[in-house]
Parts: structure tokens; C-alpha cells; sequence
């Protein structure tokens, strides 16, 4: 579960996976890979597009 | 100790490279992007003794389709700086006109008032503590038809006191208002969506008090309504009590929900109040 008020959280609709990690310190740390991307990047369809014409 | 929130300081708008009215702090709580500030004004309701800031900002539900979130997404998208003038054709394009509500899903729900004794809180955090959980309401797979009506847990009245942080409005004539905490408030900051709606046919048991709550709405605001983008007054969040309806938006029980892309990580709950029965500003 989730702690959506902790700080630093991203959006929780952005979240599409959760994964547990381990480090070479054996530290766990859960990794939330997200929809979220900058703002100015390209859409991946219309990069999607530009690669089939080429 | 220094204010941490007061740390950075930042006088120019990134997005447009124009001066800002007054220096813009954006470690301040309830802050939007910077880079999505587009214009930044003044205002001062009619009669009121207070002047209020307007941050406006290209950031609109990401489920939007209407021109204007499509135009701010062509004009932001890519490596070269946007131009503003295509920001703010963007920014002109009404996501709706009029009054009437123009939307379908749950349209007897959003339109009514639920039956039960309205309850008081005087933080916006107290009041989420109380809702049902995610889960809960997802299990009972409430219709998404224009006829499906307030199931048991929406039958609840609330009476609210916050701060009005965001406003945007929506294609089907609603106006989101994202209502959070006292700024100088302990612990965490928390938002949740309240709609001022758009109106039912005039026979509607619930006309009135639509009526009378998005006039309010409307006056305090005047000329400076916001549109498809939603307009921050984080610098300066405006006082308000809010009553109405509690509304679970099955809509977006899964998917994207509803909210400004910053305040989104900070609004826990897709329940709303929806419709704003009342409301004071100011």
C-alpha cells in the first residue's frame, strides 16, 4: 500500500508499477516507475510516426 | 531559522520570459510549476476589502481534450522555447459556454443533493479522514449512466472550511475548484476536488441552491473566471466555506483522475463535493 501524503509522492494515477529493489548496500528501496516524463518531450506515438516515414 | 519557503525567489515567469508582478516563491505550499505560468494578475472582488493574486497556468485535467488542453500540449511539446502567442490562443479557447451542465456520467448524482444532516469540519483533512476508501467504493461498481443516482455513502451533506488554491474550468460547464488547507497549517498539505456545477432544467428540486452557488462563484470572481487552464492563487490562497454533496467519481475510479498536475500528488481521494450547494469566498 501506498502513503499518497508522504512527501515527494508522484501522482498516484501516474504509478504503473511497483517494484522492489535491493542495492549492493542491501538496502531495499521500492521503485514506482511512473507515466510522468518532462513536459517538452516528444509523445512516444508521434516519435512512433516520425520513425515509420523515415 | 529562515523561512525555508521563502528560499528561492524568482521575479521573471520561465515559460514567457515576462517580468512577474511581485517576486514569485515557488517552495511556497500549493505552488504550480513555474514553467507553467503563462500570466499573472491581480484582482479585487467587487465590494471586497482584499485583493487576490491570479497565477495562470497551462496545466488542465490530463484527460482533457478540449482545444485549449490540446493547444497547450502542441505548444509546449518540444525542445525549442513555446511561443506565447500560441499559448495564449490556447488560452482563449473556452472549454464551455453558458450555464446549463453539458455533461452525461452520473448526471442525476452530480445534479442532486444527497438527503442526509449536513456535517461540519474546519479542515479539509478531517473531512477526508472520514471517506470510504478507494477499494470500497470501487467494489460497488456504481452505473456511470447519465441516470444513475447518489448511492448510500453520497447521500451525505458536509459544510467546510478551507482555502481555495486552483480553480480551472471544465467541458461540461462545472467549475473544479481544488480546495486545501490552511497554508500555516502543521502537517501535510492536502486537496480535494469541489465542483461548483453547471445548472439543471429550472424544475429541479436542486436548481436553487446550484443557481445561488455558481452565481457567488461567479460574482466574487467577475471578469476573471478562470478557463481551461487552471488558475492558481496559491500566493495568496482565498478563505472559503463550502457546503454541498459528497460525490465518489467512479468515472475515474481507474485512469486518470481529476486535478492540476502539481497539487495532483497532494489530493488523495477521487471523492469530490459535487455539486457546491454554497459557497462564501473571500
Amino acid at each position: 500500500m501506498l502513503d499518497q501524503v508522504r512527501p515527494g509522492m508522484p501522482a498516484k494515477d501516474s504509478v504503473r508499477e511497483v517494484m522492489n529493489f535491493v542495492s549492493p548496500q542491501n538496502v531495499r528501496y521500492k521503485i514506482l516507475r511512473t507515466s510522468e516524463m518532462d513536459a517538452y518531450d516528444p509523445a512516444p506515438k508521434a516519435e512512433k510516426k516520425r520513425a515509420s516515414k523515415s | 531559522m529562515p523561512d525555508l519557503r521563502r528560499l528561492r525567489k524568482v521575479t521573471r515567469l520561465p515559460l514567457t520570459g515576462a517580468k512577474a508582478e511581485a517576486p514569485l516563491y515557488p517552495l511556497q505550499v500549493g505552488m504550480p510549476a513555474l514553467d507553467s505560468i503563462h500570466d499573472d494578475f491581480a484582482f479585487r472582488p467587487k465590494g471586497g476589502r482584499s485583493s487576490y493574486r491570479v497565477l495562470r497556468t497551462t496545466e488542465v485535467d490530463s484527460y482533457e481534450k478540449t482545444d485549449a488542453a490540446q493547444g497547450f500540449a502542441s505548444a509546449l511539446r518540444g525542445q525549442k522555447a513555446p511561443a506565447p502567442a500560441a499559448i495564449e490562443a490556447a488560452a482563449k479557447r473556452p472549454p464551455s459556454t453558458g450555464d446549463q451542465f453539458a455533461g452525461t456520467d452520473r448526471k442525476a448524482a452530480k445534479l442532486s443533493i444527497g438527503t442526509a444532516k449536513t456535517q461540519t469540519y474546519s479542515d479539509v483533512s478531517q473531512l477526508i479522514a472520514t471517506l470510504p476508501l478507494h477499494d470500497q467504493m470501487a467494489a460497488l461498481k456504481i452505473p456511470l449512466g447519465s441516470t444513475s443516482g447518489r448511492v448510500t455513502q453520497e447521500q451525505r451533506n458536509i459544510h467546510v472550511t478551507g482555502f481555495l488554491y486552483a480553480s480551472s474550468r471544465e467541458a461540461d460547464n462545472d467549475f473544479h475548484l481544488i480546495v486545501g488547507r490552511d497554508p500555516k497549517a502543521s502537517g501535510p498539505a492536502m486537496y480535494m476536488t469541489m465542483e461548483v456545477s453547471g445548472l439543471p432544467l429550472q424544475n429541479s428540486p436542486a436548481f436553487a441552491d446550484l443557481n445561488a452557488s455558481r452565481t457567488s462563484y461567479k460574482t466574487f470572481f467577475g471578469n476573471n473566471l478562470p478557463g481551461a487552464g487552471y488558475d492558481y492563487y496559491s500566493t495568496n490562497p482565498i478563505p472559503v466555506v463550502v457546503e454541498g454533496s459528497l460525490f465518489w467519481d467512479a468515472t475515474h475510479s481507474t485512469g486518470q483522475a481529476p486535478g492540476p498536475p502539481s497539487l495532483k500528488p497532494h489530493m488523495p481521494t477521487i471523492w469530490e463535493v459535487h455539486p457546491v450547494t454554497s459557497i462564501k469566498l473571500g
